[in-house]
């Protein structure tokens, strides 16, 4: 179970505080959801998590190691599928290879995640040739075939359809199954409600919310998390 | 690209090594243009087993070639430079290997001229004529500012077209334009592309244009292959190789004259539109 | 047209001595090539992914080095190599070697800018990706490289026909020698100067086949890396 360690982060911007004062010491094997309305910080957060962007202030821990480092434990989704220019098999073998992983067993860790990612049938196509939600699989695939312990996706299923979402939830669901640990962005809260059982709630740069997704669901206890619920923010 | 680097390896080793017998030859285009090396060197090559790489440029910049060291032989027609190479110690041994003369070439037909000077002197005062120029300080660009000299005559004007570049492009523009121009006989012979043009003046001694030989100074460029060049001047001037020269010829045209031992008689007879001035 | 019929005569019967110097003239422009691109290709890739100091410099060098005319860059070429230059006690002057040097010259900047141009728009797609994966910087330029391929053929194919199609620096480094250093364009120039319209003619053609058959393969590569491309 991985430790995540947030202290006194903040985040500035041509003078915009876009992160501010964020404290959070988080232990989680589900799912947490990172919710609030457009520009509220979420991806922002997420990217700070990784060690992609670098805090104007205060600290970031995975395990007490710091975010720039162990990279290759977490695995990472972007909102808008980065593909490489290769055929989809090789889109997923890529980080094996760079990760330098032995490479006894990677076929058929490849062929596993085209299975789960149910693109077999896909595997030899250029990857630019997909279509918006398998792209989205390949890429959250391509993020599991290392074995990380955590996965971060930044709203992965903006402007997918209900079919591509469920099928790339399933793929979350079976993560975690396998004791992994999903952080996730998204301004949809059907699927917050869906997927989390853990909820940071973002607004304005603020963390105003951090609790189990039912009682978030249940009862926000901020002015601002009712707000959002009842779909005024 | 393992690959890659052994091709790129492989192809450079094989261009290094190719021969090391050999030596470099700076030299004149009318020389080579002309056909005379691709005759008479690989004579020399299998008399020898010394190859010979001729860079053929125009005298001034195969003088300035040798005088960087970058030939082991000279092989020049402007006495005066020549001269000058061997005063200033870039050069030793200096002989005289062959000659021929220039000519003046232009549309035939176009106008007769009695001589050189009437030709010229028309040239430069009518200014009806165009004449092409080499512009490129070689040496028979020499000669023929020279040849203008001569005459008091200082040529300037439309019709007086300096184009900077060898005898071939300059005939190539005469042909294609109408003009004069001089050339050495050797490259007009051998020259394909004649169109209109054809030989105006010649046989006035003032044409006279003898080839010599210099080896490079060792003192200067130690590097030089003193021993196999001159072995190469030995064999220029010697009998056998002053029989070939006067052999050569070019549509049934005989382009030079030994002159290298004018005593001896190597049995060649120049043709009488060449001038002599022993 | 009786020249062209000659010169087409002269192409089909190509002897010994004509092949010697197509040969050679692709034997030094495919080493240039070569040397070119170990050298601008890794070099074009940095310069596209990373903002190190001199990178302006570089650009600037690069793509003025474009606009250098070969026999200025013969003529630098030339005084390097000879006897009385820095590098002159190689003995280096009037061989292939040399030529293969000023090629190379040439070609540089060609494949340096071309590989630039391909690779910054793939590193500007792949950027976050490869920052997320933590990937090294040698295995940053070779995923790069790697996938900019089909533009870095067709770069390297450009710098080939520009070097093949080359005179003024091979014809001062090389001396056009017969039979060491004479390529197509130098017994172009030099059969030109001769009079010897349909010989330079005829070169002429086997060097317009080159060109259009490298032109074919341009297309053919670039329709095939079209492909791959992310059009989304």
């Amino acid at each position: 179970m991985t430790q995540l360690t947030i202290e006194n982060l903040n985040y500035t911007s041509d003078d915009a505080r876009l992160l501010k004062d964020i404290n959070i010491s988080h232990k989680n094997n589900g799912i947490t959801a990172i919710i609030g309305a457009n520009g509220a910080g979420k991806s922002l957060l997420l990217s700070i998590l990784h060690g992609l962007i670098a805090p104007t202030s205060g600290r970031v821990a995975w395990d007490g190691a710091s975010a720039t480092k162990g990279k290759n434990t977490r695995g990472y989704v972007f909102q808008k599928p980065i593909i490489l220019r290769r055929s989809v098999r090789d889109n997923l073998a890529y980080p094996l290879k760079v990760q330098n992983h032995p490479k006894t067993g990677q076929a058929e860790a490849i062929d596993q995640m085209l299975e789960l990612s149910q693109l077999s049938h896909l595997a030899d196509q250029p990857a630019a040739s997909l279509s918006g939600g398998e792209a989205q699989r390949m890429t959250i695939a391509r993020a599991l075939i290392t074995q990380p312990k955590t996965l971060l996706l930044d709203e992965p299923c903006s402007n997918l359809d209900p079919a591509s979402t469920k099928l790339i939830e399933n793929m979350i669901h079976s993560f975690v199954a396998g004791d992994g640990s999903v952080y996730i962005s998204t301004h949809d809260m059907a699927q917050a409600k869906r997927l989390s059982n853990v909820v940071f709630f973002l607004e304005a740069g603020q963390l105003l919310e951090h609790k189990a997704a039912k009682d978030f669901f249940a009862a926000p206890t901020t002015r601002e998390g009712r707000a959002y619920l009842n779909g005024d923010l | 690209m393992r690959f890659m680097l052994t091709f790129c390896l492989l192809t450079l080793s094989s261009m290094v090594q190719a021969e090391d017998k050999f030596i470099t030859i700076a030299s004149t285009t009318s020389t080579q243009n002309s056909g005379l090396y691709d005759y008479l060197l690989p004579q020399f090559t299998a008399d020898t087993g010394i190859g010979v790489r001729v860079v053929a440029v125009g005298t001034g910049q195969a003088i300035k070639i040798a005088k960087n060291g970058d030939a082991d032989v000279l092989l020049v027609h402007h006495r005066p430079s020549e001269d000058a190479f061997v005063e200033n110690g870039y050069g030793i041994e200096r002989r005289d290997v062959m000659y021929n003369d220039f000519v003046i070439v232009g549309p035939k037909g176009k106008a007769s001229f009695e001589s050189l000077e009437n030709a010229l002197t028309t040239f430069a005062s009518t200014e009806d004529y165009a004449f092409v120029s080499r512009g490129d300080d070689s040496g028979t660009h020499k000669r023929e500012r020279e040849l203008w000299a001569t005459f008091n005559l200082s040529p300037q004007g439309k019709w007086y077209r300096e184009i900077g570049a060898g005898m071939g492009a300059a005939l190539n523009m005469s042909a294609s334009i109408d003009a004069y121009t001089m050339s050495d006989r050797g490259t007009w012979l051998s020259f394909g592309n004649k169109g209109q043009l054809g030989i105006i003046i010649q046989g006035d001694d003032i044409l006279f244009n003898p080839y010599g030989i210099i080896l490079v100074n060792p003192e200067k460029h130690p590097h030089v292959k003193i021993s196999m060049a001159r072995q190469f001047s030995d064999w220029i001037v010697s009998d056998k190789a002053q029989s070939i020269i006067g052999a050569f010829s070019v549509n049934g045209m005989q382009l030079f004259c030994p002159n290298a031992n004018p005593e001896d008689n190597i049995n060649v007879v120049c043709p009488s539109s060449i001038p002599r001035t022993d | 047209m009786s020249i062209l019929g000659e010169a087409i005569d002269l192409v089909l019967s190509a002897d010994a001595e004509l092949g010697g110097i197509v040969g050679l003239s692709l034997r030094v422009s495919l080493t240039a090539t070569l040397i070119a691109s170990i050298l601008a290709i890794p070099l074009g890739a940095a310069l596209a992914v990373w903002n190190f100091r001199f990178r302006q410099v570089l650009i600037v060098i690069s793509t003025s080095l474009m606009a250098l005319p070969p026999v200025v860059v013969g003529l630098m070429i030339y005084l390097l190599l000879s006897r009385a230059g820095p590098l002159g006690s190689y003995g280096i002057l009037f061989t292939p070697m040399a030529m293969i040097i000023a090629q190379s010259v040439l070609i540089f900047p060609i494949v340096l800018a071309l590989t630039r141009e391909a690779i910054l728009p793939i590193n500007r797609d792949y950027k976050n990706l490869l920052d997320a994966l933590n990937v090294t910087p040698v295995q940053r330029l070779k995923t790069l490289i790697w996938d900019a391929r089909f533009a870095i053929v067709t770069a390297l194919l450009a710098g080939f026909g520009r070097a093949l199609a080359e005179v003024g620096a091979v014809i001062i480094v090389g001396g056009n020698i017969a039979g060491f250093t004479r390529v197509m364009t130098t017994t172009i120039a030099l059969e030109t100067s001769k009079g010897n319209l349909q010989l330079a003619l005829a070169l002429g053609i086997i060097l317009l086949s080159i060109a259009f058959a490298i032109n074919i393969l341009i297309h053919w590569i670039s329709s095939f890396g079209r492909k791959y491309q992310v059009t989304r």
